[in-house]
């Protein structure tokens, strides 16, 4: 045995984290999944053995993370995302007491403990308001490049009122607003401050204690993320990449195994 | 890793149940008035010694949606009006006696009599008046509504307590000229007597689920529960309990629990996921984990049954029950169990269209889990509406859970 993985299938995309028996990364893989299933869980897998030049037999423990996680035939035990976040932030940043992950269909606030715990957490509910698919679905109403709605909405100064977070009812409101004349770079300021005004109040339920590092896939939006600073009056720590936070928690567990 | 044991004495209700919805149509055969009743159910003495049939319309809903024959009632309500978000106990209850004939019979095979006259309180819960005017219009039948005080203080007790009575008395001059009966007063007597031995049942049942492994479960005790709520101060009721007492009893002695491999105890606050209710208790289990106490399932019981004195113990019961008080009180209460029963976690259930017992559960949550230091989450779900429920939101939440217990266990040790 010389690594073992962590395996996060989440709503919309499979990510996989290899660290060898020493704890030190191996390497990665972000497959894009469509939808949870099995097959975009042994692809990614598949991917990162083959990044880290290693062979199925070299992986000894797998764990699974994730809303798909019960879907990983192939992990030893599976653990959900929510303790998997806290432990590979903690990895990444132990100074970290407080995990914002925002995912494809869902959003987290986890407070870590010092030793990367969860102390406490708040999700939201079961509708994907304010998540990944959420910004998606806006990219392609208002036909603006997902990955560059984050750095269009920095130049925004006058960011527009988007009061629901349901995607139906704001994909309407964006509509009547870009009708109405609204700058698109406003309207997508707008939908970050809206994203920002939800996963406050999670915050303020659990109760903040920064620092605070962000992860997940919307971590890479740095709109969301300028907006979440400001509504939370503290610095939030983006790690280089937020996407396989969860799947390099997992790994962790792995490794105690 | 775990499994459930259920207890074999929480199913003989089922019968009861069954006899009781056969004997509620058999009076309406015969031409009796039928009363139902829309709120608490403390009140249903007094119309069961008058030999009147009675439904009490949330039992009936949670018996419905237990059994997954819900979802055509619920469409009907919708269809006839009724929002998504209103109550799903009213949606349901209303939704059965709309049903169409062919509905009728792919859901129930019997029908809900219609209402001769109604009984509503408004303590707890709002939702009770507003649909008992809904009845009102609709079946166009007399309604007497009774105010339950909320109490604030301990110390308003007894004049709240005297001010109920008042209206329970004007309540059986309503319900006498209404069936044309004389109360038996002897007959009411009788049964909150009933109501008080199979309240010394059910508490000593309770006490055993302190022991490790606990002998049962709240999913065995909410198995009884509409057994128990239709055979209110009937023999049926002590029978159930008593039964259930000495199985808990020959458990604790051979330490059996009512989760194979009892790993967690938790408390559940709020009320239960009715649709889901087989599958969640398997859940659980499944993970080694007892929800072993609910202010819910036990709340409903009555603390004083004063034979000599029925209209007092009724009142009593109605402005004393455990949702009729404050959130430091329930504050109290619930953290007073979770010591007591040995608590490691707390489920809360944020009931979707039910938001008379939800309202304060964050802060409650928050306050127990602080005093204890024990972790605690939200479910969301409903009492009576599976679209409300997700299971993977509901997996991933419960299994957090357990793993904040485990951390912490860890930390510990
Ligand atoms: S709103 Fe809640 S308390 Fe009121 S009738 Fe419905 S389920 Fe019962």
């Amino acid at each position: 045995m010389k690594a073992v993985a962590g395996v996060d299938i989440g709503s919309l995309t499979a990510k996989t984290v290899l660290l060898d028996l020493q704890g030190q990364l191996l390497s990665y893989s972000i497959v894009a999944a469509g939808m949870v299933n099995r097959k975009a869980a042994r692809k990614c897998l598949t991917q990162a053995i083959r990044k880290a030049r290693l062979r199925t037999s070299d992986i000894g423990s797998i764990v699974s993370t994730g809303y798909g996680r019960s879907l990983v035939k192939f992990g030893d035990r599976n653990i959900t995302e929510i303790s998997c976040h806290a432990r590979g932030a903690h990895w990444l940043m132990p100074h970290v007491r407080m995990v914002i992950d925002i995912g494809g269909q869902d959003s987290k606030v986890i407070s870590v403990d010092s030793e990367g715990r969860v102390a406490n957490f708040a999700m939201n509910d079961k509708c994907a308001a304010g998540t990944g698919r959420f910004l998606e679905v806006m990219s392609q109403a208002l036909a603006v490049d997902l990955a560059a709605m984050g750095t269009l909405s920095l130049t925004s100064t006058n960011p527009a009122q988007v009061s629901s977070l349901c995607t139906v009812f704001a994909e309407s409101e964006i509509i009547s607003l870009a009708a109405r004349g609204c700058p698109t770079v406003d309207i997508v300021a707008g939908l970050h401050e809206a994203i920002g005004r939800r996963v406050v109040s999670m915050v303020k339920g659990v109760g903040i204690h920064p620092p605070v590092m962000m992860s997940g896939g919307v971590a890479k939006n740095q709109g969301v993320v300028k907006v979440l600073s400001q509504l939370l009056k503290t610095d939030i720590l983006v790690p280089p990449e937020p996407q396989i936070v969860g799947a390099l928690g997992a790994a962790i567990f792995a490794l105690e195994e | 890793m775990g499994q459930t044991n259920p207890l074999r004495s929480a199913r003989l209700g089922s019968r009861a149940t069954d006899q009781f919805y056969e004997d509620l149509r058999q009076g309406a055969r015969e031409g009796k008035p039928v009363c139902w009743i829309l709120g608490a159910l403390i009140t249903t003495p007094m119309v069961t010694s008058l030999g009147i049939p009675w439904v009490f319309a949330d039992a009936l809903a949670a018996h419905l949606a237990a059994r997954h024959q819900q979802k055509r009632p619920e469409e009907v309500a919708e269809e006839k009006g009724y929002l998504r978000e209103t109550c799903s106990y009213t949606r349901i209850h209303m939704g059965c006696t709309l049903l169409s004939e062919e509905d009728r019979s792919k859901v129930l095979d019997w029908q809900v009599p219609n209402p001769d006259f109604v009984i509503i309180t408004d303590g707890c819960c709002s939702e009770w008046v507003e649909w008992g005017d809904d009845v009102r219009k609709r079946f166009k039948v007399p309604i007497f509504t009774l105010h339950v005080p909320f109490l604030w203080n301990d110390k308003d007790r007894d004049e709240a307590t005297n001010y109920v009575v008042g209206q329970l008395k004007e309540m059986n001059t309503f319900l006498e000229d209404t069936t044309r009966r004389k109360q038996d007063w002897i007959k009411l007597a009788e049964i909150i007597n009933m109501g008080r031995q199979a309240q010394d049942m059910r508490a000593a049942g309770q006490q055993l689920c302190r022991n490790i492994p606990a002998p049962a479960t709240i999913f065995d005790w909410a198995t009884a529960l509409g057994a128990v709520f239709n055979s209110w101060g009937k023999p049926q009721s002590v029978e159930i309990y008593k039964s259930m007492k000495q199985e808990m009893e020959e458990r604790v002695a051979r330490k059996e629990g009512a989760v194979v491999g009892e790993k967690y105890r938790l408390a559940w606050d709020g009320m239960i996921v009715w649709p889901e209710f087989g599958p969640l208790s398997k859940k659980l289990a499944s993970r080694g984990a007892n929800v072993v106490t609910s202010a819910y399932m036990w709340g409903f019981f009555p603390t004083l049954m004063d034979p000599t004195d029925p209209l007092k113990s009724i009142a009593w019961n109605m402005v004393d029950v455990w949702a009729n008080r404050n959130l430091d009180w329930q504050i109290n209460h619930v953290a007073q169990l979770c010591e007591d029963y040995k608590v490691d976690g707390l489920i809360c259930h944020a009931h979707y269209t039910c938001r008379a017992l939800c309202g304060q559960q964050l802060e409650l949550m928050d306050a127990v889990s602080r005093r204890l230091d024990i972790p605690a989450i939200f479910i969301e779900a409903d009492v009576g509406d599976e679209s409300f429920y997700s299971e993977a939101q509901v997996d991933t939440r419960l299994q957090a859970l357990l793993e904040m217990i485990d951390a912490k266990r860890k930390r510990r040790a």
